[in-house]
């Protein structure tokens, strides 16, 4: 199987919803291995545009281009469907185990066979082992967090599209998230995080972007010592 | 009616069932074969159906919804009524020569049971959040597949939906009076023939099968909670 590096350019997105114009002419590119940050205040838009790129919102307008030339959105989503993966402000757990939802993965992704062993990496990996009989229902917001995380690496889709990865997790789990995106980006994941809250993740930001009145925006660049010292240092282990 | 004719009519209902009459057990077995039927043709779509109404928009959805929910208060005498007329010789479907047959009753009772378990389906879809269907989409689920996810994590309630169906027919009279006619051994079920033994004066026989019934419906009603306690668990 010959290596494709992804490469998807979304062009001139517009959303509105009832009267309330929520996205306009919104262009974003998204490339294997460069990791993505859309910043922006409540309400601005910034899940809505995730959702809109993992196609499960329609756009009002947009085309998508994926080297084949530029396509129709209907068309061109159906492709790009099967490569990205959006994770929820607030993840969504199947009820049952811990273990069933990782399993639930390996039952959606049939063409390509996850074994036991993926899954209990993945569980070490997010700091769930010790959780993997417990019923979703009896987990704490932090807990389920990591249980999608685990599910998104064990589907290892070409694009992630993260919403307010980062909303729930203490600092143990934030590195740990870092962790993970840096070790997607190198495999050549692309990476779009949206977050209000951007600091935490400077690690791993390629470039960032911010939504204001409906449009993207390249952020103006900031001084690097915004950060403070003992996040950079808790993104770095 | 002195009390003592009732209570010989009950000790003969307990002995004609526990001693399995066979006119008896072949009212029974109409009854349950019929109603298996009509639930074996109708649950999945009524499903798929339940499905659509809440995760699908497209135009005329509300007014379907209101339309099963109208449905399911129709009288079975009514909708007995309708496919009597569908049926009758000179009607529409007459060339079929389904009148007064256990198939004329299984369309009545597919009729009946239908709007229900949309309805309760229906129901039970809109309690599950839409991010279940987003998320069995994302971690690359087909559609076919990610509906079979959404339905087991509605399972309880649309089991309490396949119970209230099938509830719905096991007893009715009028639509199976009327399509299957009241044939013995053919399409005389427990309703039509509690009706007709009752009338003859058979007490015994009527009171046979009411037992039958208002046991049948306990179960039912008794899965039923069961399940909707599981699904409030949850
Ligand atoms: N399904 C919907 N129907 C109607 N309006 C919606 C819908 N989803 C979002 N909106 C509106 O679109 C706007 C943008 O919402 P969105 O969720 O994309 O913002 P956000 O940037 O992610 O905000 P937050 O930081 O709070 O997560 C909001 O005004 C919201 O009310
Ligand atoms: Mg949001």
């Amino acid at each position: 199987m010959s290596y494709k590096p992804t490469n998807i350019q979304y062009s001139n997105i517009h959303k509105r919803w009832k009267r309330h114009i929520v996205l306009k002419e919104v262009d974003i590119h998204v490339q294997g291995g460069h990791c993505i940050l859309i910043s922006g205040k409540n309400g601005s838009g910034k899940s809505t545009l995730l959702r809109i790129m993992a196609g499960l919102v329609k756009p009002d307008q947009g085309t998508i281009e994926l080297g084949l030339g530029t396509l129709p959105w209907k068309q061109g989503v159906k492709i790009t469907q099967q490569q990205v993966m959006y994770l929820h402000q607030t993840p969504y757990l199947f009820s049952g185990t811990v273990e069933k939802n990782l399993r639930y993965v390996q039952a959606a992704h049939n063409n390509l066979p996850i074994e036991m062993e993926d899954i209990n990496k993945a569980m070490a990996w997010a700091n769930i082992r010790h959780l993997s009989h417990k019923p979703v229902h009896q987990l704490s917001g932090g807990e389920r967090q990591r249980v999608a995380l685990a599910r998104a690496r064990l589907r290892s889709p070409k694009v992630l599209l993260l919403d307010e990865p980062t909303a729930n997790l203490d600092k143990d789990s934030r590195a740990r998230v870092m962790e993970l995106l840096s070790s997607l980006r190198k495999q050549g994941v692309a990476i779009v995080i949206a977050s209000h809250d951007p600091i935490h993740f400077s690690s791993v930001i390629d470039q960032r972007l911010r939504l204001i009145h409906a449009r993207l925006e390249p952020e103006p660049s900031q001084p690097d010592n915004i950060i403070p010292l003992h996040e950079r240092g808790a993104s770095h282990s | 009616m002195t009390d003592s004719s009732l209570l010989s009519s009950l000790l003969d209902a307990l002995q004609l069932l526990l001693l399995g009459d066979g006119k008896l057990w072949s009212i029974i077995l109409v009854s349950f074969k019929v109603s298996s039927l009509a639930m074996l043709v109708a649950a999945l779509p009524a499903v798929i159906c339940g499905f659509l109404l809440a995760y699908m928009r497209f135009p005329g959805r509300r007014l379907l919804i209101s339309l099963f929910n109208t449905l399911l208060a129709v009288p079975a005498v009514v909708v007995g009524l309708t496919f009597y007329i569908l049926l009758s010789r000179h009607g529409p479907l007459g060339d079929w020569k389904l009148l007064f047959t256990q198939t004329a009753m299984v369309l009545g009772q597919i009729a009946l049971c239908f709007p229900i378990m949309v309805a309760m389906s229906h129901a039970a879809f809109q309690a599950i959040d839409l991010r279940a269907w987003e998320t069995a989409r994302t971690i690359g689920a087909g559609t076919v597949q990610a509906f079979m996810m959404i339905v087991s994590e509605a399972r309880y309630a649309i089991l309490g939906a396949f119970v209230a169906g099938f509830g719905r027919i096991i007893a009715e009279v009028g639509a199976s009076m009327m399509l299957g006619g009241n044939i013995l051994h053919y399409t005389r079920n427990i309703p039509t023939a509690i009706a007709l033994e009752t009338s003859k004066g058979e007490l015994s026989q009527g009171i046979a099968l009411g037992i039958v019934l208002v046991t049948l419906s306990f179960l039912l009603v008794s899965v039923l909670h069961y399940f909707q306690g599981r699904g409030q668990i949850q």
